[in-house]
């Protein structure tokens, strides 16, 4: 199939005896904000490093824009990990040139601007911030790109209601509209309303993969309530009630 | 005026009767250009291909038009937006009748009440 | 886009080490004047022990911020090539670097030749601090730089073309084992990151196994080249000989560093390229 962004067939991966991935499949469009749903080890963070070429899957097929993971798959692709990758003694202009450098798509303008509105002096090293000045500053980097592709990884865990709206809501106003938006998480909630799609993921595989409008015109419930439902846990003990 | 979103029911769905009554409401004028997708979806708070869809629902409906110089604006046809605001009417009327029903209430007995309240 | 990594690996590296380039032979320059002022006193009949103890225990001090200053140049040398690797890509750090569309082998080329820079200055300012500190402590400064200048210049003019082929080769060779010693390191450490579990364990066992493999192999060759070569007598060989077999061993040496650097970048390479895992 052309003219898919992310093309997953198969995909195997794990760490030692612990498997991660187990013939994962997926077929992701361009222009969508798509919400990549499951419980805490469900494989969320390992798909989203086999896109990026962190990890190397151990079988299948990976493609995004038709390439395997190399050079001109992270050329397009802006990705913001689950926790903070800088050098300490970097200070947020260093990380600016770096990724000018680097980045054709990068919008320095746009990075100082959204600096500024956050109030985050760009002469500080990073080892100075606090945690969540570190994750704003990498949102800035992430979401001052017009990547084809833009992977974040739990973008919203750990911060308060009101960091979280403003963290949606820069997401919303900087995205490439022509790209796609990959958004991990385990509070549905706090995202569904920006989502088009969700893929719910579970034991390693994409078990159902929809429109969010869809799950609520056929099921009449949210995706958070369907997401309970789906990935409710039999209390220990056992389910006879 | 705020956005109330509600879980079980389409957005898009949302959006588009919000929309409608900020039209009909005159918080968006007959002729007035209304903001970008964009914008519209970041007030929201919402995906903007969903707000397009709720766009696209109301260019549907004629209660705007898309222009290619002005973008979207609210139509200026006073007979679609009359007729559009007869048809909001009688659906809260119908709501009103059918909640009245669930309470034993005929139509007639629900009108009667209704104008005692209004005299 | 190997140059643009470059710039960056050298300026992480530059914050740490020119102050300790700068410092290492300021300290030997302090420590070589103590020493002398301590032998002058000495020497000195109106000899005052207050202040010879004092001198005393000043160059003390010195000799141990003079040892601090080389055993740190030594240690943060080996531990900027460490840990520029492991942290740098291996660790959260990678993050970012394995993100950037660049090409694995920049990645790693990048390093290395930081770190090779960064060993060989360090090697070049210990020598340097040494030499200073040599020269500086004895009393006839002038007369010592004066007769090293004369042999130099002497030298210059009794050395043939040979020894300055040789000088060279040499110091080729001391170069390109140092990026060896680097690349083995680097190797050993992307041997440990496939290990699903230990992974600083597995670099250290790697470390030593290669370490075998290398001295197993050096055997190998030395053996077969003493069997192919013919059986030489140092003894009474002219110094024109002496220097062309000379050549030919820092010649020898350094195609076995390129093949042990080729051989080793290959495989940082490929476990890199095809078995990343940043957990």
């Amino acid at each position: 199939m052309s003219g898919m962004l992310i093309q997953c067939q198969d995909v195997w991966k794990s760490y030692g005896s612990r498997p991660a991935l187990r013939g994962l499949n997926l077929q992701l469009e361009s222009g969508r904000i798509v919400g990549l749903l499951g419980p805490n080890g469900s494989g969320k963070t390992t798909l989203i490093k086999i896109l990026n070429g962190l990890l190397t899957a151990d079988n299948g097929i990976v493609l995004v824009d038709g390439a395997e993971p190399g050079v001109y798959t992270k050329s397009i692709i802006s990705y913001l990990p689950d926790k903070p990758y800088f050098a300490g003694w970097m200070k947020v202009r260093d990380l600016f040139d770096l990724f000018e450098d680097f980045y054709m798509d990068f919008d320095r303008e746009k990075a100082e601007h959204m600096c500024k509105a956050l109030q985050i002096d760009e002469k500080l090293r990073m080892k100075t911030l606090s945690k969540g000045t570190k994750e704003k500053v990498q949102l800035v980097l992430a979401m001052s790109r017009r990547a084809k592709l833009y992977l974040l990884d739990e973008p919203i865990a750990g911060v308060d209601p009101a960091a979280r709206d403003y963290i949606l809501s820069t997401i919303l106003n900087n995205y490439n509209p022509e790209g796609t938006v990959l958004i991990s998480t385990h509070l549905i909630s706090d995202v569904e309303r920006v989502l088009d799609e969700v893929l719910f993921i579970q034991n390693g595989q994409i078990i159902r993969q929809e429109l969010v409008d869809d799950i609520r015109e056929k099921e009449g419930r949210s995706v958070d309530e369907l997401f309970r439902e789906v990935f409710r846990t039999v209390p220990f003990g056992g389910g006879e009630w | 005026m705020e956005w109330k979103l509600d879980d079980n029911r389409p957005i898009w769905i949302q959006l588009q009767e919000q929309l409608t009554r900020k039209i009909l409401s005159g918080w968006y004028h007959a002729g007035e250009k209304l903001p970008s997708v964009r914008e519209l979806a970041a007030e929201a708070g919402v995906n903007p291909n969903t707000m397009q869809r709720a766009l696209a629902a109301l260019d549907n409906d004629g209660l705007t038009v898309t222009n290619r110089t002005m973008g979207r604006t609210v139509t200026e046809d006073g007979a679609i937006l009359e007729g559009m605001r007869r048809t909001l009417a009688e659906n809260i009327i119908r709501q009103f009748y059918d909640s009245a029903a669930e309470l034993g209430y005929t139509e007639e007995q629900a009108l009667a009440l209704l104008k005692r309240r209004n005299g | 886009m190997l140059g643009k990594l470059m710039k960056y690996d050298m300026k992480s590296m530059s914050r740490a080490f020119i102050p300790m380039w700068i410092l290492a032979p300021v300290i030997s320059l302090l420590l070589s004047f103590s020493i002398r002022g301590v032998v002058e006193w000495a020497n000195s009949p109106m000899m005052g022990w207050i202040v010879n103890a004092g001198n005393s225990i000043l160059m003390v001090i010195m000799i141990l911020l003079f040892m601090a200053v080389l055993i740190g140049l030594l240690v943060m040398t080996i531990m900027f090539v460490i840990q520029r690797f492991w942290n740098g890509l291996l660790k959260e750090e990678g993050y970012l670097m394995f993100t950037l569309p660049v090409k694995v082998w920049e990645l790693i080329v990048s390093k290395a030749l930081t770190a090779t820079l960064v060993a060989s200055v360090s090697i070049v300012v210990g020598i340097f601090s040494g030499m200073i500190l040599a020269v500086f402590s004895t009393s006839d400064v002038v007369y010592i730089f004066a007769y090293i200048w004369k042999n130099f210049l002497d030298s210059f003019v009794e050395l043939g073309p040979v020894f300055w082929i040789n000088l060279l080769l040499f110091i080729i060779m001391m170069i390109l084992g140092t990026a060896g010693s680097i690349y083995h390191v680097y190797a050993a450490m992307s041997l440990g990151h496939l290990f699903a579990t230990h992974k600083v364990v597995g670099s250290c066992l790697s470390y030593i196994g290669i370490s075998i493999i290398t001295s197993v192999v050096e055997n190998i060759i030395g053996a077969v080249m003493g069997y192919v070569l013919p059986d030489i007598n140092y003894y009474g060989m002219s110094w024109g000989l002496m220097e062309a077999m000379s050549s030919l061993y820092l010649l020898y040496m350094i195609a076995a560093a390129v093949l042990q650097i080729v051989i080793l970048h290959i495989i940082t390479e490929r476990i890199l390229s095809k078995k990343l895992n940043l957990e």
